[in-house]
């Protein structure tokens, strides 16, 4: 039955190209017939926490998620940001955050450790914020993030 | 804690729906630090972005039979994995 979702190819909405999308890949995935080990080790250090990018720009948003749905202009803002995620980024996200998948379901949808699937979709939440903050961020509220806050504490603490 | 260990440990913050006095660390932390707030906060609306709006809620059948469908292939290669298949929900769309 899962083929029938190609029948939603002609419906425009975000939801139809996003399952689209999460369809297609998941299956690859899915129908391969021996499953490769997909991430090696190194690739696994790699996604590890500890690469997360930093929050550079940071703002309250002008307005509730709830209102800026409503708008055209967001929703193809929003699409786009989603677009530009890699592959391997929005599916997570797409499973997890829209799908509404557990962390288990999602890992082994896509064949990955659960602790891939944490990282990725922390990347992915990052990557979004940056770009929807910079366009829906009210800049008078703008903050420079200190990357140092809490070491001083932490030397004194551990002195 | 640090911008860096709360930026590392954002995704527990995020997906608690209990309040964040659960987390200590965290909540100590965030106190002291806005800028932490308002990424948190981002993020927040972030997830609620996508998830609001008349596109991007799936209609339901449509969800529930993406789920199945995954759950079926699933239950295919871990036939002990233990997930089950709902039935009490629409099949038709
Ligand atoms: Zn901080």
């Amino acid at each position: 039955m899962i083929e029938h979702l190609e029948d939603f190819r002609e419906e425009s909405t975000v939801a139809a190209w996003v399952l689209r999308i999460a369809a297609n890949h998941a299956l690859k995935i899915l129908r391969r017939e021996r499953i490769l080990p997909m991430h090696s080790y190194a690739e696994a250090a790699q996604e590890s926490f500890a690469s997360l990018p930093h929050p550079s720009y940071i703002a309250r948003w002008r307005n509730d998620p709830a209102d800026l749905a409503q708008d055209a202009e967001v929703r193809r803002l929003v699409d786009e940001a989603l677009a530009e995620l890699d592959d391997t980024y929005r599916l997570v996200f797409v499973l997890r955050d829209i799908q509404g998948l557990s962390t288990e379901e999602t890992a082994q949808a896509l064949d990955l450790t659960p602790s891939n699937v944490k990282v990725r979709l922390m990347r992915a939440r990052l990557q979004l914020r940056e770009r929807l903050t910079r366009a829906l961020g009210d800049p008078a509220t703008r903050l420079i993030p200190d990357h140092h806050h809490g070491e001083d504490q932490q030397a004194e603490a551990s002195r | 804690m640090t911008c860096e260990e709360m930026l590392k440990a954002l995704n527990a913050v995020i997906d608690s729906e209990q309040a964040l006095s659960l987390y200590q660390e965290f909540a100590g932390h965030l106190e002291g630090c806005n800028p932490c707030q308002l990424v948190v906060d981002n993020l927040r609306k972030t997830i609620q972005l996508y998830q609001a709006g008349e596109h991007y809620p799936m209609p339901e059948a449509f969800q529930n039979r993406f789920r199945d469908a995954l759950k079926a292939k699933w239950l295919q290669k871990f036939p002990h994995s233990g997930i089950s298949i709902t039935e009490n929900h629409p099949k038709a769309l």
